[in-house]
Parts: structure tokens; sequence; C-alpha cells
């Protein structure tokens, strides 16, 4: 499974940043629940299979509420969100499809929720990207962290700035990790539609950030290694 | 900050107990018994009202309500069921249904009418078309409910276009009975009378769409 960088202090667990676009695997996820398990889990969960929930929960949660956190900027209301996503998979188990592809639907479901909370007016104020406090290195070890940290706020800006459609696009692509196949149904658009919409969030990302652009995302493994430096020290 | 709170599965489940889900043997079930009943209901309201009250041919009552039917079955198809995704049709298939139920009808009605041979049989006045537009949204509402009951909250990307659809779909039923049912045979009968309502169901549905089946938050 494909996720964000994460660059995190070792010690303490001081900090983590969450670079868009660079996507390593992430050690948190179980690399063993594959979609086509998590599919097949939820298969038998329609059949009634109560254990196999689980399974379906361990592949899905960590995404679903990693996702949320990033959209809302609040822990709280991304477990509500996940807890919701949840609830309606379990109320739609009789009708799930065999062979569906949880993933999209999964996500599907938590953006609509997340929006329609947002319609109804419980959408807290959103941590402006601009107000943040910008972090200040008290150690030299920690540079390297607290350059990545800056680096994310200044991505997260940009992101921000961007036309909804691209950003989201973006987002779910080079963020979440989900497939182009997977991120057009989440949307409800064609395949190309969200190629090119992510494609134009990238170039315009890379018109202001043009040196990290070139420098992280076209090599993954190097920005990788770099962060994981910064974690290990 | 994005660390999976540990008791978030524990909760999530206790939730699912207390919550008790059908499973799919259950809706499979629930499904068909839904389906019988509302075709039951159908043909004892067709029954009731009786058939046409004039002189068109047996064979031409047959053939439009056969063929409406099959239109009417394959729009259901398309509008309810979800293929093989999650999260249904495409917007532009479930447009095309919406779109092109009434057309079907419609187009149907004239061609089977025109197979059959006999003259037109007018209806020319509002009264007419007023009775039979009232009457295909009667015999579709019951179509509609049990569409829409099937497909609550269970749209998480385009619920509109999935009302328009189901509200073609539903339509298309009601367009069927009344093909069966009504004396009158001229283009504009069939229009305003029997393909119009399918259309203004359509929309009825796009309206209403996001609220019955787009996926919402418990309260």
């Amino acid at each position: 499974m494909s996720l964000p960088l994460v660059a995190s202090a070792a010690r303490g667990g001081a900090g983590v940043v969450r670079v868009p676009w660079v996507r390593v695997t992430n050690a948190a996820v179980d690399p063993a629940r594959s979609p086509s398990e998590c599919n097949a889990a939820m298969s038998r969960y329609a059949a009634g299979d109560e254990a196999a929930f689980l399974v379906v929960y361990d592949a899905l949660a960590p995404r679903l509420y990693g996702y949320l956190v990033r959209q809302t900027r609040d822990a709280a209301r991304s477990e509500d969100l996940v807890q919701q996503t949840f609830l309606q998979m379990h109320r739609a188990r009789g009708t799930f499809v065999p062979g569906a592809d949880v993933v999209p639907w999964a996500f599907a479901i938590a953006r609509r929720l997340m929006i329609d909370g947002f319609r109804r007016g419980k959408r807290e104020v959103l941590e402006d990207p601009e107000e943040r406090d910008e972090p200040v290195a008290t150690d030299p070890a920690a540079d390297d962290l607290v350059q990545a940290q800056q680096l994310a706020t200044r991505i997260r800006r940009e992101l921000a700035r961007l036309p909804e459609t691209q950003r989201v696009a973006f987002e779910l692509v080079k963020e979440e990790g989900l497939s182009l196949a997977e991120a057009a149904q989440v949307l409800g658009t064609t395949v190309s539609a969200v190629k090119l919409r992510a494609h134009r969030a990238y170039e315009a990302l890379r018109a202001v950030l043009g040196d990290v652009v070139d420098s992280a995302s076209m090599n993954p493994s190097k920005a990788a290694t770099a962060s994981e430096r910064a974690g290990g020290q | 900050m994005s660390a999976l709170p540990p008791d978030l599965r524990a909760r999530i489940l206790d939730a699912t107990r207390r919550e008790p889900a059908p499973t799919r043997a259950v809706e499979t079930k629930r499904a068909l018994l839904a389906g019988i009943a509302g075709a039951s209901l159908s043909i004892v309201i067709s029954a009731a009202i009786g058939g046409p009250t004039n002189q068109r041919h047996a064979f031409a009552v047959a053939l439009v309500g056969v063929g409406a039917a099959l239109a009417a079955v394959v729009a259901t198809w398309l509008a309810a069921s979800r293929g093989t995704s999650m999260l249904g049709r495409k917007r532009s298939t479930l447009m095309a249904i919406a779109v092109a139920a009434p057309i079907a009808i419609l187009a149907w009605s004239i061609l089977a009418s025109s197979i059959d041979g006999a003259p037109p049989i007018a209806g020319e006045s509002m009264r007419t078309h007023a009775i039979c537009f009232a009457f295909t949204l009667f015999f579709a509402s019951g179509p509609f409910v049990a569409l829409a009951y099937a497909r609550r909250g269970s749209d998480p990307i385009h619920p509109r276009s999935l009302g328009a659809a189901l509200g073609g779909a539903a339509g298309a039923w009601g367009g069927m009975v009344i093909d069966v049912h009504c004396a009158y045979t001229s283009t504009t009968h069939f229009t305003l009378g029997h393909a119009l309502p399918i259309a203004v169901l359509a929309a009825l549905g796009a309206l209403a769409g996001a609220r019955l089946f787009g996926v919402r938050a418990k309260r």
C-alpha cells in the first residue's frame, strides 16, 4: 500500500510530517491486507461471517483515518467519520456486490459524510496553514525534521490554493495512494479526467515549488531515505 | 495527530452489534418478496381497472404492453442494480436512463399503434391528457416507492442522477400500464398523457435524489 512519506522523530514521537505526493510503504498498515483480500473479506461479511469485518476494518481504517485527519485536521471529528463510514458499510452489507472494490466505496462514503457534515454547519474552523506556527529547531539534530515540517506546511498552503477538483484528485491519487481507477470511482468521473486533474495540480505545484517537486517527487526513494534519516535522528 | 485511536475498533464493533444489518441472503429474500408484492399489486389494480374501453385490437394492446414492459424491465435493471461496483453505475448511464425511458415508451406506443394499422383514436382534449398524466404518475408511484426503498441512502457519488434514473424506470412501469389501459392513440396524447409524466417523475427523482439516495450520517 502506498501512503505519503512520513518523516517522524523517533524519540518521543515529537512530530509527524506528511509530505504529499511522495509515496512510500507505510509500515503501520499491514501489507498482507491486499485490496483483493479486503474485497473478499467484505464479501464474507455480507454472507454473514461476522469476523470478516475485522479484516475489513484493519485494512481500511488506518487509510480512512489518515485521509480524514488530513482533510479535517480534527482527530475527534475524523474518528467520528471513520465510525460513521464503517456503520454505513455495515448497514449496506446485504447489498454488497461480490467482487466489488471496497476501497473506493469506503473512501466515497467517508468523503460524502465529511462534506455532508461541513454542509450541516458542523464544520470546525480549519486551521489556516498560513497561520500555523512555523516550527523552530531547538537543536541541530532536529533540523531535518523542522525542514520537513516547513516543507509540508508550504505544500499544504499551495495545495489549498488549487481548484477543488484538482486538489481532490491530487490528494486521492498522490496522498492516499488510490489508483486512478479508484479515484475516478470515488469522484464519480472518468480515469482520464482524474489523470488530467492530478497532472494539472502537479504542474501547478511544480510551478511554485519547482525545487521541491523536482528533488523529492521525481525520486521518491531518495526522499524516503532523507526522511528516514530525519526520523532516525 | 494521525495515529488511529486504539479503542476505535472496539467502539465500531460495539456499534455494529447494537445495530444488526441484514446479510445478503436476507436482503435478496426481501427484494424478491417486495418484487412479488409489487407485481401482484399492479396486476390487481390493472384487473380492477379493466381493459381498454374502445375498439383497440387485442394484438395491439398486447404488443404495446409487452414492448413497454420490456423497456421498463431494462430501465429498472440498469437503474436499480449497481453493476460491478458498489458505487453504482456511471452518472452518464443513469442520466441516459432518465432521458431514454420516456422517449422509449413514447416511441414504442406510436410504433405499436402504427403496426396495428388501425387509424389513430384521438383524445384531443386537455382533460383526457390530464387524466392519463395523473394515472401514469399514480401507476408509477408504487414502483418508485419500492425502488427508492431498495436504494435509500446508498449513493455517495451521484444521488441526484440515481433519483432521475429510478424515476425514469418507475415511470416506464406507469407508462406500460397506461399504454395497456388507455383508449386513445394519438401522438399528442401519447406525448402529454403517457410520456410527459415519466419525464416529470425523473425530474422529481432528481430533485429528491440527494435526500432519498445520498449517503447521510444518522443524526
